[in-house]
């Protein structure tokens, strides 16, 4: 794999304001991303996981201003796209798509399914007429679905179909990295496995950069080359797959990872139940966030946030009791 | 042993201009006390209205219970009047929903709706109820829970809100529970924990749980036996142990290998090609046979029976006798 870095967040915050009132007076900010950087190279899948209402779909969206962000830097090559100005940002799209979760909210219930695929290609002007329907047939071939699929309406194809039809929508400019935005969360476990490898597939044949962001650890663990993990706005811990999962460092993403079933009746394994809910990311806890349901958390955790930290082998983690952690193993 | 409860050749049917469709069709099972049984499959097989049928909880019209038993300790549920069904709903048999937001009323607080449930179940008076409903709520593991009875649902988190609903489903405590997709709307961790509280429940009320999922992670870790459904159809009962190590279906067997597994690393996922068929266009013969690796002439023309090899009973051809 190149090492490039094909994109890198620095210090990424979005804060999104409470109100309250006649008014609409800011009583508080709900803190989605706080703080965020990391690096996406050429050519990977990194992963981000967390639960739900931990930022993970905000960070994504505010990579490519789908949602403004309020400070921080994202960089492309060699740009902040942030800096740029609604036409440049526009044609810095070309190279950022996203996929959405929901495959029956993000297509246009009015739009046949050839425009929906061609949209991309008319806004930016790419190509003739001719040379644009030529386009969409192939890139609707290319996510597995038919030619006569062009003069039909999104409520005519099933779930797994239509999540073919938004990835079609996506690739036509050719994108550098896509956004996949809990891509297959919605579909069943026999049509999950079809668009995943087609996923994989088009990646590989097309050179592409996921950011695959799930809350599903197992599809993650599949896709991805490395794993970032999310927890009330901020990065917990970043590391290659196998690192991370094998041996995770930070206490939340090991509860994490024993949490979920294994469809094995004889895999028996000592799950670490966490206390507690996740905390209201508008009145978040102080010191490190986890430190309320951590196992390990003593007063140090209270006070001080902790800074991400590389342990060797590029595996990052945020937290103050990581060496005990690792000794205790 | 007599079971708890016997699901005889149920067959529901949703009434449309074409006639009838069987939604499920010829369903059998049996669960025995203490037990948890799970049925699983993809949506639209007929796993929620199977559950739904079993405490007549359907909207006639359009869905009609067409044929079969449902025998609860002996009586047959589906002869039962509005009166006596009443009686088991709550009562033996108690149901919880997928989705905990919109299953609570949001204009009461937690502790009217669990009160109003066990004053209209259960010979007691208002204080009583009161004090047993605190009671539950501390069972399902909700923090001070006296506080928590003047809350309203939108005051509590999801995790919190499926507490409240299985402390109000196991308020009477009901012989049987029927869980639908319990933690489907919830995160791993707090997944966790509710399932965590199920197993306990089981173990101190010896109560039978029927377990409905889509998750089979979740099947492997709770259930004893398992109803894999497939377009309406049983198409694998038997054991988990079994069915997990040893599937015999086509189908069971895709799905198990279809799933991104944590314990181990592979390239390519299996796929099973094409779509679940469309409930007015079900294909004749097996019902699996369009998407089928093993499909043969017989497939296409006739219907498997459930043919039974042991303990384990699989309806494809490729097991008969």
């Amino acid at each position: 794999m190149e090492e490039r870095v094909l994109l890198e967040v620095k210090g990424l915050k979005k804060y999104f304001p409470i109100t309250k009132g006649l008014f609409k007076k800011t009583v508080g900010y709900v803190k989605a991303v706080d703080g965020i950087s990391l690096n996406i190279k050429c050519g990977e899948t990194l992963g981000l996981v967390g639960e739900s209402g931990c930022g993970k779909s905000t960070l994504g969206r505010s990579i490519i201003r789908l949602i403004e962000p309020l400070e921080g830097q994202v960089i492309m090559d060699g740009v902040d796209i942030l800096s740029l100005n609604k036409d440049e940002m526009r044609k810095q799209r070309e190279k950022l798509q996203i996929i959405f979760q929901d495959p029956f909210a993000s297509l246009n219930p009015r739009m046949t399914v050839g425009d929906i695929v061609e949209e991309p290609l008319k806004v930016h002007k790419k190509g003739a007429q001719n040379e644009r329907n030529e386009k969409v047939i192939e890139l609707l071939k290319m996510v597995g679905l038919n030619e006569q699929a062009i003069g039909r309406y999104p409520h005519q194809f099933s779930g797994g179909q239509r999540q073919r039809i938004g990835i079609a929508r996506a690739l036509a400019l050719n994108p550098e990295l896509v956004i996949c935005d809990e891509p297959v969360s919605a579909l069943d476990v026999s049509v999950r496995s079809q668009v995943l490898n087609l996923m994989n597939d088009l990646k590989e044949k097309m050179g592409l950069t996921f950011l695959f962001i799930s809350h599903d650890l197992s599809v993650v663990k599949h896709i991805s080359d490395r794993v970032a993990v999310m927890y009330l706005g901020r990065l917990v811990e970043i590391a290659d797959k196998n690192e991370i999962y094998n041996i995770p460092f930070h206490p939340y993403t090991e509860a994490l990872m024993s949490a979920i079933p294994i469809p094995d009746p004889e895999y028996k394994k000592d799950r670490i139940i966490l206390k507690g809910d996740v905390p209201s990311p508008a009145n978040p806890p102080s010191g490190c966030y986890f430190h309320t349901r951590c196992l390990y958390a003593s007063k140090i955790c209270e006070k001080n946030q902790p800074e991400l930290v590389n342990y060797g082998n590029n595996h990052y983690a945020a937290c103050h009791k990581v060496d005990r952690i690792r000794k205790e193993r | 042993m007599e079971p708890l409860l016997e699901v005889k050749g149920l067959t529901t049917s949703i009434k449309t201009k074409q006639g009838y469709n069987n939604a499920v069709e010829d369903v059998s099972f049996a669960i025995d006390r203490g037990e948890i049984l799970s049925i699983v499959g993809e949506s639209g097989c007929g796993k929620s209205l199977t559950a739904h049928s079993i405490l007549r909880l359907i909207t006639s019209p359009p869905v009609y219970i067409t044929k079969g038993e449902i025998f609860y300790e002996g009586r047959d549920l589906l002869k039962l009047n509005k009166h006596e069904m009443r009686n088991i709903r709550g009562n033996k048999i108690s149901m919880i929903f997928q989705e905990p937001m919109t299953s609570l009323n949001p204009v009461y607080t937690v502790g009217k709706q669990i009160t109003e449930a066990i004053l209209l179940h259960q010979n007691v008076n208002k204080k009583e109820a009161k004090l047993k409903a605190i009671d539950m709520l501390k069972t399902v593991g909700i923090p001070s829970p006296e506080q928590r009875m003047n809350e309203f649902p939108h005051q509590l988190s999801g995790g919190m809100r499926q507490r409240v609903m299985i402390s109000m489903a196991l308020s009477c405590q009901p012989e049987l529970l029927i869980a639908d997709e319990p933690t489907t709307a919830l995160d791993v961790t707090i997944q966790a924990q509710i399932l965590l509280e199920l197993k306990k429940l089981r173990k101190q009320f010896n109560t039978s749980i029927i377990l409905i999922t889509h998750d089979l992670g979740v099947v492997a870790d709770m259930a004893q036996n398992v109803l894999v459904m497939y377009a309406g159809r049983v198409i694998e009962y038997g054991s988990v142990k079994e069915i997990f190590s040893m599937p015999m279906h086509p189908y069971t067997s895709g799905l198990l290998h279809s799933i991104p597994r944590l314990d181990q690393n592979v390239n390519k996922l299996h796929v099973i090609d094409g779509v679940v068929p469309d409930i007015g266009e079900m294909p004749k013969g097996c019902r699996f046979w369009p998407r089928c690796g093993k499909a043969m002439s017989i497939c296409q023309e006739k219907q498997p029976e459930l043919f039974e090899l042991q303990e384990h009973k699989v309806r494809c051809w490729l097991y008969k006798g």
